[in-house]
């Protein structure tokens, strides 16, 4: 009996107006959709390489070790995601790039410098955007009149004058109205798809199909909800027209208001603080270090001399030192050196002081991290949390980790790029790098170093079950959800007066 | 008799469900918008605002006691003042710069045989290029302002109490019974547009009386009668925006028998127009239209700025006069260096230049493609009047640079009163010495009247005017060709 009433369902909507219609727009916004965000895709990865190719170059043209710690600093690239072109998530907003040097630890990525800035007054939207508003539109288009219609052209009656249940007849609607509406999203997916596919630079690795087949299985959840909440509000009333406009409220409450509010009241009620005080401590510290590093050469009793390097009289020298709030370097290049005695010194002092400004900038980077934590990082989680409120919001995320663009993911670069930090680290330390001649002179300059053994930078990437595993809180609140309102509608029909 | 229909309609709207939703709805986004724009949105931008004038007023004052200082570490910060209406249009204002600095940043120690010369560089205009948002990861979907409330919620509503305007009545046969009376279709047609207009007018007028009640109340903000104006101008917008949308809704409802075709038509319609248009069209652009990126830029000008290297170093010509810091110096080597200095300045600045201005033109085209919706075009008309958004920075960034014209006049009309110096510009040493009077420097202000913004503003106005016309006739000739059979 049940599948008599899903065909019959399935036959009335899919030769109704609003099937053709909604199949048509939706088909049309999500394949040029994603045409649009495949190209975009193309223009990150190929600046991404371009990125890539810069860095090693630079690296190859490092003569003496100690530009590494300032004028060629280490940069690190993330490479676009894949799946960004489902959701684009924090994969263009945060930046891409960062630089790491034993003097400074990397907190905030920067963009390539491809983009440009002011472009970011348009928010942008990718597949995810869609299925959250205008597929949450049409599902409760297809379910708001469920009942209240049928209730109103007194088919409801007649329905349920046949040995029908009424348990059956909800299920039937529910299920026939739920393949009606996945007809348009898997239409448009499969057509998005093969039209990724023409792309060059995009291959599909398996977990990659894992993925897109989670966010689509996700996607019918989130659309499933609002499929119930329309059939919920439709047992509630007995006439369409109230329950459309009940329906439209919710929508517009959930789908627009709630995630535009919750950003300006977390905005409103917890500020960003100032970072000065933080800043401050940090140079604090770097004056502490500059402070040592004086105690060392008087010590040994070579304070006499105004610039330490004066102890090898170099015919020729270069230095570029920076000390910016949360990082420190200095890059000597000597020429000639004349007085190979005060050379030797000047290897054992430039070992114990860049050994050292190592340790301070971990030590800094402390105070830097209790910044992010206390202020933008605890903001971004707190509007993530309130967010949370919106089913809307709730997919959205769920999604994002999903295709790696979350925030985690981006702070999960950030700390490989940290421990890719601490390895280099470790490497110039046992190398004895930092103790070096080539420290600060090129025994002749065009030699270029022996840099086989540094450890090369390549990112993590979770696995699909990771993400699944810290998805799935979102999604048991979208199934949670969805059990609630079908309970709810079951409840409201059984008591429904006819 | 068109009173007489439009009262029924208004009596009949207003005890429907959907006219006590929209009421709460817009009350209660607009009093929210007003109290978080005067406790703390306002109040924290004036109090930066205000902190960054003081302390680039301070670094001013100090420059002033030399005007060979002053000329060449320049002006330093100029900042853009937060407009007052900003509840009305926030403009991405987060997404956007606040300043443009106008300081010289480093400079050069300079050893060669029997000469030495510490120069500073001169100073050029510097645009912000970094992202420039406090917290990237929160979202920028929309603000919660006059543009998201008006532009995207009444909108919204006035597809609601249009959708079955016809469709509904030729549903239930009563459309056939009102056609029975001596009425013209047209009279039918404008009364039930009156009807809805007036209805939707309710929740707007009393909306945006208490949100500028609450906003007036507040000590901070004090609107004088230019902002009144363009509040007025903006009501006057807001209300041609909202009949866009019921002439778009009266002509899709002639259009159907059963107003829930009419309804899905609609909804479909307003989400690609007032979502999705606005904020798909920024990716797309930006493959229309390219620039080049910023390392290109920076590459392009290191070539240029060692040129210039190249031309003054052949030969030692640069140092062949002595150090503009001899006492007293050969005039030659303060030419020579000033040429120089203001070469590298001048590149800089014309390469930052050139490159601003492809990013914004790259920018403008796309709000020119964002133009297709009416929701883009009204968010425009409002940002302009409102004195924010990217045309205001636009004209913010024009006017920096109309200042440093400005700014380089004021020097050498101050040098030129000096007797002692050189007058060779621009190099430290071949200006004046003496103290330059605070109060008679050039200071940068922005202007904002009435005018400039109704100007900005002219060309949304026109569009959305020939837009409502459009559907307008759009709707008269699809209800009069109604079969009511």
């Amino acid at each position: 009996m049940l599948w008599t009433i899903v065909r019959r369902e399935i036959t009335a909507n899919i030769l109704s107006f609003r099937f053709l219609m909604g199949l048509l727009i939706y088909f049309s916004l999500i394949v040029t959709n994603l045409f649009v965000l495949t190209r975009g895709y193309e223009d990150r990865l190929q600046s991404y390489q371009t990125a890539i190719r810069e860095n090693a170059d630079e690296v190859r043209q490092v003569k003496i070790y100690s530009e590494f710690g300032q004028t060629r600093r280490l940069k690190l690239d993330r490479k676009p995601k894949l799946l960004s072109i489902f959701n684009e998530g924090m994969d263009k907003r945060k930046g891409n790039t960062v630089t790491v040097a034993h003097g400074y630890v990397p907190a905030v990525a920067e963009h390539h410098g491809s983009d440009n800035p002011y472009l970011n007054i348009f928010a942008s939207i990718d597949f995810t955007v869609i299925c959250q508003v205008v597929m949450s539109l049409l599902a409760l288009l297809f379910s708001y009149d469920a009942i209240s219609r049928e209730k109103e052209a007194g088919t409801l009656r007649l329905a349920l004058s046949c040995p029908i249940q009424r348990p059956t007849l909800l299920l039937g609607k529910y299920i026939a109205g739920m393949v009606s509406i996945s007809l348009p999203l898997v239409a448009s997916f499969v057509a998005g798809l093969v039209v990724i596919q023409f792309s060059p630079y995009v291959s599909f690795s398996s977990s990659d199909w894992g993925r897109i087949l989670l966010i689509f299985l996700l996607s019918m959840l989130y659309v499933s909800l609002f499929f119930l909440i329309g059939l919920f509000l439709s047992t509630q009333t007995h006439r369409p027209s109230i329950t459309l406009m009940f329906s439209m409220c919710v929508w517009v409450l959930l789908v627009l208001i709630v995630p535009n509010l919750t950003v300006l009241l977390v905005e409103h009620t917890s500020p960003i603080q100032s970072e000065e005080p933080y800043k401050t401590q940090a140079a604090e510290l770097w004056g502490e270090f500059e402070e040592k590093a004086r105690d060392y050469l008087k010590q040994h009793g070579k304070q006499g001399v105004e610039n330490y390097w004066e102890h090898a009289n170099p015919s020729g020298l270069g230095v570029n030192s920076e000390s910016i709030a949360y990082g420190s370097g200095e890059t000597v290049s000597m020429r000639g050196i004349r007085n190979s005695e005060g050379a030797l010194f000047l290897e054992e002092f430039y070992g114990f002081r860049e050994n050292l400004r190592a340790q301070y900038a971990d030590k800094v980077w402390q105070i830097r991290k209790a910044y992010l934590d206390e202020n933008p990082n605890r903001q971004s989680l707190l509007a993530l949390n309130i967010s949370r409120i919106s089913p809307a919001a709730v997919y959205y995320n769920a999604a994002a980790i999903l295709a790696e663009t979350d925030l985690e993911s981006s702070w999960r670069f950030m700390e490989q790029a940290r421990q890719y930090r601490r390895a280099w680290v470790e490497y110039l330390r046992d190398e004895k790098i930092f103790s070096s001649r080539r420290w600060f002179t090129g025994k002749d300059s065009q030699e270029s170093l022996d840099l086989t053994g540094m450890p090369r930078f390549k990112e993590q990437n979770e696995g699909i079950g990771g993400s699944l595993q810290r998805a799935v809180p979102d999604i048991m609140i979208l199934a949670v959800l969805n059990i609630l309102f079908f309970m709810g509608a079951f409840i409201s029909f059984l008591r429904y007066d006819l | 008799m068109i009173w007489h229909i439009a009262n029924r309609e208004i009596l009949d709207n207003l005890t429907r469900f959907r006219f006590v939703l929209t009421v709460i709805l817009v009350m209660a986004l607009m009093v929210m918008n007003a109290v978080i724009f005067v406790s703390s949105k306002y109040q924290r931008r004036i109090a930066a605002y205000s902190q960054d004038t003081t302390d680039a007023i301070a670094s001013m004052r100090a420059r002033s006691s030399s005007l060979s200082e002053l000329g060449t570490k320049g002006p330093g910060h100029l900042y853009k003042q937060p407009s007052p209406l900003g509840f009305i249009a926030t403009g991405a204002d987060a997404n956007l710069p606040k300043q443009v600095t106008g300081n010289a940043v480093s400079g050069g120690n300079w050893r060669a045989r029997n000469f030495h010369y510490s120069s500073s560089n001169n100073w050029h205009l510097e645009y912000p290029q970094a992202s420039f948002r406090k917290n990237d990861a929160l979202p920028n979907f929309t603000a919660l302002d006059w543009i998201f409330i008006i532009g995207i919620v009444m909108s919204f509503m006035a597809i609601l109490f249009t959708y079955d305007a016809i469709s509904g009545e030729r549903e239930t046969g009563t459309l056939s019974l009102l056609m029975a009376n001596s009425v013209s279709r047209a009279t039918v047609l404008l009364a039930k547009f009156i009807g809805a207009f007036l209805t939707l007018m309710i929740p707007l007028l009393i909306g945006i009386l208490l949100n500028l009640m609450i906003v007036n109340a507040s000590e901070l903000v004090s609107l004088n009668g230019s902002e009144w104006t363009r509040v007025g101008i903006i009501f006057v917008i807001s209300a041609i925006y909202i009949s866009i949308f019921l002439w778009l809704g009266l002509f899709i409802s002639s259009q159907f028998s059963n107003s829930s075709s009419s309804l899905l038509v609609l909804l479909l319609i307003w989400v690609v127009f007032v979502v999705l248009i606005p904020n798909t069209m920024g990716v797309l652009a930006s493959g229309f239209q390219q620039v080049p990126s910023r390392s290109e830029a920076s590459r392009l000008k290191q070539a240029k700025l060692d040129e210039i290297n190249d031309r003054y170093f052949e030969k030692g010509r640069l140092f062949q006069f002595g150090s503009p810091s001899d006492t007293p110096p050969k005039i030659e080597a303060l030419q020579v260096w000033a040429g120089y200095l203001t070469e590298r300045a001048d590149v800089n600045s014309r390469f930052d230049d050139e490159h601003l201005n492809k990013q914004f033109a790259q920018v403008a085209f796309t709000q020119q493609i964002t133009r297709l919706s009416p929701a883009a075009i009204y968010k425009y008309a409002l940002e302009s009047l409102a004195g924010t958004g990217f045309a205001r920075h636009q004209r913010f960034v024009q006017q920096t640079r109309r200042y440093r014209q400005q700014f380089v006049d004021f020097i050498k009309s101050e040098d030129s009163a000096d007797k002692e110096s050189y007058h060779v510009y621009f190099v430290k040493e071949g200006l004046s010495q003496k103290p330059v009077a605070f109060n008679s420097i050039p200071k940068f202000s922005e202007q904002l009247t009435v005018g400039i913004a109704f100007e900005g503003a002219l060309l949304d106005l026109t569009l959305l005017i020939s837009l409502a016309l459009l559907l307008f006739m759009a709707a008269v000739l699809a209800f009069m060709r109604i079969d009511l059979k």
